[in-house]
């Protein structure tokens, strides 16, 4: 019976996702056929909207998931069954420097361009994320060390 | 053009914010599992509150906290803000601090593993 079930479920997705590309093929050619402007301006609108719904819409499939929960959060910060500083902080900066683009993009509705990220953002975010990386790295080696001794 | 770029904005908006809000209830409602967070987790000392711990979390939300206030005032400039060196070494050095700490409590472990009973 699970076997029935997990191929039903692949069922619905292999749909979905035949839906999606249906639907992306069919607003490029729309816009491609009936669109203003060029021949190359609509081939320009085409291809972008068409990757934009088709990005939007697996990212929309991942979020439903997610608050389905189909795709397990419960271990995000979790390290050996308790849950991980260096993970917490990787996770608040990433969320920080995101929310800070959002909001920037948010305000300037009209702005051609993606807000500069200055170097010092970067450092910040280079020393979080290494502090990760050494953290799993100092754990990895005292998992290696405790092998070692049995 | 001007509508594709717009649609785009809305499309990473939604995305995004959707992720973070996910994110940000699951930790809430104890749908991420958040304990022992604070506690030392290898050598002599496990299980215990951890100075090290606290101090960057103290260091990591202030910092995010100064960093949005910073956005929250001038939402419209044309790049981040940029963080003052002073701040990027504050943290540096917290995270120094804390990583000094989980390496010194993994040796106390091993060292009590290897001492003679």
């Amino acid at each position: 019976m699970p076997d029935q079930e997990n191929k039903q479920e692949k069922g619905k997705y292999v749909g979905a996702q035949v839906v999606m590309v249906v639907l992306v093929t069919l607003i490029a050619i729309g816009i491609g056929v009936w669109g203003p402007d060029s021949a190359k301006t609509r081939l320009t609108m085409s291809i972008g909207y068409g990757l934009l719904v088709l990005v939007f819409l697996f990212g929309m499939v991942v979020l439903v998931e997610i608050i389905r929960g189909n795709i397990d959060l419960a271990t995000l910060l979790n390290e050996g069954g308790k849950a991980s500083m260096s993970r917490f902080q990787l996770l608040i900066f990433t969320f920080v420097i995101g929310l800070s683009l959002f909001l920037m993009v948010a305000a300037r509705p009209d702005a051609e361009k993606f807000p500069d990220i200055p170097a010092n953002v970067l450092a910040l975010l280079g020393i979080s994320a290494s502090t990760y990386a050494v953290s799993k790295g100092i754990q990895a080696g005292s998992k290696n060390d405790d092998a070692e001794k049995k | 053009m001007p509508d594709l770029v717009r649609a785009t904005r809305w499309a990473m908006i939604i995305l995004l914010g959707g992720l973070m809000v996910v994110v940000i209830l699951k930790i809430l409602t104890r749908g991420i599992n958040m304990s022992g967070l604070l506690e030392v987790k290898h050598g002599v000392d496990k299980e215990s509150f951890s100075p090290a711990r606290v101090q960057m979390l103290m260091a990591t939300v202030l910092a995010g906290m100064y960093y949005l206030l910073q956005v929250i005032n001038d939402p419209a400039a044309g790049s981040l803000p940029d963080p003052p060196i002073g701040l990027v070494a504050v943290l540096g050095g917290s995270h120094a601090i804390y990583l000094g700490g989980k390496v010194q409590s993994v040796m106390s472990g091993n060292r009590k593993k290897t001492e003679p009973k």
